[in-house]
């Protein structure tokens, strides 16, 4: 079999698919996208696909060393992500060409079912935020919470702060620790609750916060600080006993090291920046020597969830995976539109049963993804400012 | 004053160039690039220029942390090449208006003449490379040697082994020694040598070899292993009193922690690479704590060479500068055509006088520069394998 050609769609809201084309009309998807770089990454797709062009793309792993290693420069999220795309769309067509789900081809299931957890985040205006009664925020919040409980599933998260200076007041610590109580009071013990900080703490604030938030038994805390900071991540881990998890912005096995010495407790690779499927196994299998589980990280298309879940089905050490496509009982598929039979993700009870279709297990419709490329994007993330001006992290 | 506009210009052998055009009629250039992914940057540089079209070029601090931290994924090769070109190009437009060189706004030159250093790698090819006698190789080495020693240069290098397996033969080791047995010998003692293993070696290879290597006194080992490697770098510099060399494929202040911390001698950024001026000149800060000298990596066009030259002359720890324009006595400017007055680079002693002409010091010859882009490039590092068939590193 051979590589005889491919395509990428630009797609809202913000994703970028990649379709392989073979000489036996398999075709392979992947998502090799970065948030608000997309266009960036698909030049990058199109530069790789140099190495890959007129090959057997059954040769998986000898196509990834060639990409990840053969531009000399190798590493980031640039490079690592159309990779990752590329990655997926091999593992699908070698699936497809088995007719056997990936899990298969990694060891296979060792689970039936894969829990998945929702957003829960107050869309409150970013100058509000912190101004308006916490009361009115919290009422919000609270129905996002009603709304992913009654789809059924176990596990939510948000985020409980807005921006934060370096060393920020007593108010906003405060505040973080009223958002997460109300919340915990919402749903009771029953239900898990994350909290995503997206790196905007400082390492003194995360020490000086953490300790207060271990009565409401979080699940884990994502991206206490920026990954700049990830060899000092220890002293974030000895500050409390929650779970402390991180890495979406972690891009290879070398770029885990330090955190899984540090003894995080949840490991969160992006299967589409990664490094795509053969990478983040690896990760796996070296978190897995730390007794740290894995959440991969996902506010991605159905074909990054599809390879997340792939690779779930097939790790020992899972926890929970992320989706933002509002999976559960009553789910209108508006965000899945792009694939066939959204039924594949049925999560009823908050998991995903096991899936059994070939390759990534899922059937893109390419008619609608062709038409919504028509319109692209540019997405951007937002701008935030500290109150004297200067740049602060979103 | 206030950005107007920009462009990008692909040029032969494979470098990007950018100009930036203010409403006050200044311009600015810089070379944002990476070997080998030209395109890929390119996409970049149009993505990120969205933070600073029609503001104030001179905010160059203000649009380097919006430009860095603003897309949330931060850091790699193709990112902080693209913030580096466009850095480049700010320090440019300001320092034209204020009619100085930009190292004046580094806080002024440390010395009066930076000095430069010329390669003399042979061109084997590929599958004759080893298999044919040491003496035979050598000989072509040797008269780029004289090429550059006639060119008035001080300071040689190039690298003495080819592609390597993880562990190689005695043949191998004693060849290595062979060939820089034989410049030592033909340069004496007042020349300087330096050699590049290119990221080749294993750790394994470094300590059995380097210690080989000390009679010759060389200058510094550059790259002895692969930047996926640089918390065990300590390893390395420990086996040999030859002072070790790295870090063109390290691209923040964050990234030479580790080897700086290892006692390496000699760090090497690439200001087209690692975030330009603005983050070069705080490595190199760093790296004077270290005890360590920077050496800025340039195997690039003119533009870039004019920026590592105003940080060569503003900072202190400044060791030697890479250029492969062929500069010297007798340089035909052959690849310096894109630049009006190439004199600039005048090193009839192996050195370059102090620049005084203001921001980069350079004057880019924008017609030249417009004719070649039209050709274009797509060029790509060799694939080389291993005799097993595998992958092996260039």
């Amino acid at each position: 079999m051979k590589v005889t050609g491919y395509e990428l769609f630009m797609v809202e809201p913000r994703w970028l698919f990649l379709k392989i084309e073979t000489d036996e009309g398999i075709t392979g998807w992947g998502e090799p996208v970065l948030e608000f770089k997309a266009a960036t990454v698909a030049a990058a797709v199109d530069e790789m696909m140099d190495h890959v062009m007129g090959r057997d793309p059954m040769q998986i792993e000898r196509h990834w060393q060639r990409m990840m290693k053969g531009g000399f420069y190798r590493g980031g999220p640039i490079l690592n992500s159309a990779v990752s795309g590329i990655d997926q769309a091999l593992w699908d067509i070698t699936g497809k060409k088995l007719g056997v789900p990936v899990y298969q081809l990694l060891g296979g299931a060792v689970r039936d079912r894969v829990k998945i957890y929702g957003h829960v985040g107050a869309q409150v205006d970013r100058d509000k935020f912190g101004k308006m009664p916490l009361k009115e925020e919290l009422k919000v919040m609270s129905e996002n919470v009603q709304k992913q409980l009654s789809r059924g599933l176990k596990a939510i998260k948000f985020t409980p702060s807005d921006s934060l200076e370096h060393i920020d007041t007593p108010a906003e610590v405060k505040n973080i620790v009223k958002r997460v109580e109300a919340v915990r009071e919402l749903v009771g013990d029953d239900i898990d609750i994350a909290i995503d900080l997206h790196g905007r703490f400082s390492l003194a604030m995360a020490r000086r916060l953490f300790p207060l938030l271990e009565p409401y038994n979080l699940m884990f805390i994502e991206e206490p600080v920026l990954p700049e900071f990830t060899e000092h991540f220890d002293l974030i881990v000895r500050s409390t006993s929650t779970p402390i998890a991180t890495g979406e912005r972690l891009f290879s096995r070398g770029d885990f090291k330090d955190v899984l010495r540090s003894g995080i407790a949840v490991a969160q690779p992006d299967l589409s920046h990664a490094g795509g499927i053969s990478e983040c196994r690896r990760i796996a299998a070296a978190a897995e020597t730390y007794d740290v589980s894995m959440a991969p990280h996902c506010p991605l298309g159905p074909i990054a969830l599809a390879a997340c879940l792939q690779l779930d089905f097939a790790t020992p050490n899972f926890l929970v995976q992320e989706q933002i496509l509002g999976l559960g009982k009553g789910n209108d598929g508006d965000l899945m539109k792009y694939i066939a039979d959204f039924s594949v993700f049925d999560a009823p009870d908050g998991y995903i049963e096991l899936m059994t279709k070939p390759g990534l297990g899922i059937e893109v419709d390419e008619k609608a993804v062709r038409e919504a490329s028509v319109k692209g994007h540019r997405g951007r993330a937002p701008e935030w400012h500290h109150k004297d001006g200067s740049f602060a992290e979103w | 004053m206030k950005i107007t506009g920009y462009e990008l210009f692909f040029v032969a052998p494979r470098w990007l160039f950018l100009k930036i055009e203010t409403d006050e009629g200044i311009t600015g250039w810089g070379e944002p690039v990476l070997e080998a992914k030209a395109l890929t940057v390119a996409a970049c540089v149009d993505e990120m220029m969205d933070h600073i079209m029609g503001r104030d070029p001179m905010q160059i601090e203000r649009h380097w942390q919006r430009m860095m931290k603003g897309g949330f994924y931060r850091g790699g090769s193709i990112l902080n090449s693209a913030v580096a070109g466009i850095d480049q190009a700010l320090w440019d437009i300001t320092g034209k208006k204020l009619g100085v060189p930009v190292h004046q706004l580094l806080g002024g030159a440390v010395r009066d003449r930076v000095r430069i250093y010329g390669h003399i790698g042979g061109q084997t090819p590929r599958d004759a490379y080893g298999n044919i006698p040491v003496l035979k190789e050598t000989e072509e080495v040797l008269k780029n040697v004289q090429i550059q020693l006639d060119r008035g240069l001080t300071a040689l290098k190039w690298c003495p082994a080819d592609s390597l397996e993880h562990i190689d033969t005695a043949t191998e080791l004693k060849n290595i020694v062979a060939r820089v047995e034989a410049v030592r010998n033909y340069v004496g003692d007042d020349i300087d040598l330096c050699l590049d293993f290119h990221g080749r070696f294993s750790m394994a290879m470094s300590r059995r070899v380097f210690p080989l290597l000390e009679p010759y006194n060389l200058m510094f080992i550059e790259e002895p292993v692969l930047p996926e490697y640089t918390d065990h770098f300590g390893l390395v510099v420990q086996s040999t009193s030859i002072p070790i060399a790295t870090g063109e494929r390290l691209f923040s202040r964050t990234e030479f922690k580790d080897v700086l911390r290892s006692g390496i001698a000699v760090a090497q950024p690439d200001l087209s690479h690692a975030a330009g001026i603005s983050e070069t000149r705080r490595i190199a800060a760093m790296a004077e704590t270290y005890n360590v000298d920077i050496a800025p990596h340039c195997p690039l066009g003119p533009i870039a060479l004019a920026a590592c030259l105003q940080i060569d002359f503003a900072t202190p720890n400044f060791l030697i500068q890479e250029q492969i324009l062929g500069l010297g006595k007798g340089n035909n400017g052959a690849l310096m055509k894109y630049l009006v007055d190439f004199s600039v680079f005048d090193a009839p002693n192996g050195y370059i006088e102090l620049m005084t002409k203001p921001g980069l010091g350079i004057e880019v010859d924008e017609k030249a520069v417009r004719e070649a882009s039209v050709n274009g490039h797509r060029f790509r590092g060799p694939e080389w394998h291993h005799r097993d068939g595998s992958f092996a590193e260039w």
